[in-house]
């Protein structure tokens, strides 16, 4: 991970994420849930398929520390995300049984 | 695919049943979030767990204790389960069907716009009001008869018909016409039929007390708080706004009841080192609750940039101030209510829904509530209708005088509107753990962000409500008195 600066006047700080590790649709999600602070920039690396180059833009006025901190949220989102996909799948009939019950006597419209 | 049909495309439960072979238990659907050093889970319906790291983990994992008291609790509360029964998808099943009771019921509140002048210079209005002499800004009696057909056309049981301006009794004529018009039609329909009058009650006269007294009409009214910040707020030219609204809401107590009248305020950047005040204000003037509202970015009050001059962080502090000096009355025997700590507290605790349009999902403009304009267009809702005022016509649903029932209320404007905006299924808040307690809000993410999903991370409404929603948790989980004082503010 390291943190560099950039004429556009923010900071950007990068990581590696092994996809064998972890699902894309949850990077995405980390990406999207820290972009009020850090906007994602996603590539995949030439060298290596298997894993994610993500780029964030932090603010210049950011330390080191600050940096570490966003970069550790980010890791952790990552596995919650990862996690609620599995749990989404986990319960997948369930969710639908439940809709079942609760929608199935009404009279909404048949056609 | 319709709910009706839903059933018939299942095989029977069995088929479903796992053999619970390499694992202790199954999840039950849910969803988590992280507050502060633990892991809060909440379920379809919204019950919730707040429990440690380490007990999380091990329950994600399947490798929770299964007589540990954790284990009972998220079993009791349908996070999990370790039978074949189907009690607990039953169970959760009904609560579903009570959560989304309200999107069969249809729209329930049906907003008339009367007039659009106004005695009044809210530097924060919202609805680009009109002065007092421009009658071209009030709605005309043929566009009031449509607008009651359109009403008796929702098939909900329970109508709120509900008078908005401008100053509303400047056309006090209609609202006559339209409430013994809508009465008439209701001996016929028999639905459950309210009227309120949304009013500053400059024009308040005894004639207008006995007809609320003879229709049993409930009026709304707006007080800031003490004298120097209500006025300040809501300039009254040429009159002490204050005298005139205090007056008359004990008026209204005396002649029609203390339950007949309520009050509003908005939060100013004026407002924000007295919620104190303001709360103290209420409670001098009779009210056992008060409504802690930020301002919103329409009309006059972006024009003279009150909505800019305080942002979400600085309205939070307040609110959470108001809020703790709230529970402190509250412990010292005054029973005193947040509204919007009530409506969010009843969505955790209970299935039921409060009917607050702008916390539902599917979005509650248009689904819920709708509003005629004076001129017969028809928005999704008065937010909508106030951001057309500034030039934006996005919400426009129709036109009473021009399109019948099925063009507004089945226009791809609503359709989309409301499909597209449903936090089941939009970016954040479809993993978000408080997504049962929150709702699509598409107007605000529209006028904010030029987007009606608008980007959650960066939004002020998801800022403000999650925040808000940590905050009550908190409370609700700090001490046995603070929560039995929460669990008194619900509303069923």
């Amino acid at each position: 991970m390291e943190g560099s600066k950039n004429p556009h006047k923010r900071k950007v700080a990068s990581v590696d994420v092994d996809l064998r590790v972890f699902n894309m649709d949850a990077v995405k999600s980390a990406c999207y849930r820290l972009a009020d602070v850090g906007q994602a920039s996603i590539k995949v690396n030439p060298n290596d398929d298997k894993y994610l180059l993500i780029a964030f833009s932090l603010p210049s006025s950011y330390s080191d520390a600050e940096v570490e901190c966003f970069l550790d949220e980010f890791n952790t989102e990552l596995i919650d995300y990862d996690l609620r996909i599995k749990i989404r799948e986990e319960t997948a009939v369930s969710r639908n049984l439940i809709l079942a019950y609760a929608f199935a006597d009404t009279k909404l419209s048949e056609e | 695919m319709e709910a009706a049909n839903l059933a018939k495309k299942f095989n029977n439960q069995e088929y479903y049943q796992e053999k619970l072979q390499d694992k202790l238990y199954q999840f039950l659907p849910f969803r988590f979030s992280r507050l502060n050093d633990k892991v809060f889970l909440s379920n379809e319906v919204g019950e919730y767990c707040l429990i440690e790291n380490s007990e999380f983990k091990k329950f994600a994992s399947h490798e929770l204790n299964v007589n540990s008291n954790i284990y009972h609790n998220l079993k009791a509360k349908h996070f999990l389960f370790d039978d074949i029964e189907s009690v607990s998808l039953d169970l959760l099943g009904i609560k579903l069907r009570t959560k989304f009771q309200h999107i069969h019921n249809f729209t329930s509140l049906h907003m008339f716009v009367v007039s659009l002048r106004c005695d009044y210079s809210c530097k924060y209005c919202q609805v680009s009001r009109q002065s007092e002499d421009k009658s071209q800004f009030d709605m005309k009696e043929s566009t009031a008869l449509k607008g009651i057909d359109f009403v008796f056309e929702s098939p909900s049981q329970s109508i709120k018909i509900e008078f908005q301006g401008g100053e509303s009794l400047l056309n006090f004529s209609l609202i006559k016409f339209i409430v013994i018009e809508a009465k008439k039609r209701n001996e016929k329909e028999n639905r459950d039929l309210e009227f309120v009058i949304a009013t500053n009650l400059s024009f308040l006269s005894d004639e207008i007390i006995e007809f609320c007294s003879e229709h049993g009409i409930y009026i709304s009214t707006s007080l800031d708080g003490p004298e120097h910040l209500h006025n300040k707020n809501r300039a009254r030219p040429g009159r002490n706004g204050y005298e005139l609204t205090t007056n008359a809401i004990a008026r209204i107590r005396d002649t029609l009841g203390p339950d007949k009248i309520s009050a509003l305020m908005t939060t100013t950047e004026a407002s924000l080192n007295s919620v104190k005040e303001i709360i103290d204000e209420y409670m001098s003037q009779g009210f056992n609750s008060i409504f802690l509202r930020p301002l919103s970015a329409y009309g006059f009050a972006v024009k003279t940039r009150e909505a800019q001059k305080y942002d979400t962080s600085m309205w939070l502090e307040f609110y959470k101030e108001g809020l703790d000096y709230i529970i402190e009355l509250n412990k010292k025997g005054i029973f005193f209510r947040e509204t919007y700590a009530s409506i969010i507290l009843t969505k955790i605790l209970t299935p039921y829904n409060p009917g607050y349009v702008d916390l539902q999902s599917p979005a509650g403009a248009g689904s819920s509530a709708v509003i005629f304009n004076y001129d017969g267009k028809v928005y999704v809702s008065d937010e909508a209708r106030m951001l057309a005022e500034m030039g934006v016509d996005k919400f426009l649903l129709g036109n009473l005088d021009e399109n019948t029932y099925a063009e507004i209320m089945g226009s791809d404007v609503l359709l989309d509107c409301l499909a597209e905006t449903i936090t089941e299924s939009v970016p954040m808040c479809r993993d978000c753990a408080y997504q049962p307690y929150c709702g699509a809000d598409p107007v605000r993410h529209f006028a904010a962000e030029g987007d009606w999903v608008g980007h959650k991370a960066k939004s002020g409404f998801c800022n403000k409500n999650m925040s808000i929603f940590e905050h009550l948790i908190g409370l609700l989980e700090s001490d046995s008195e603070t929560k039995r004082i929460l669990t008194s503010w619900i509303r069923t």
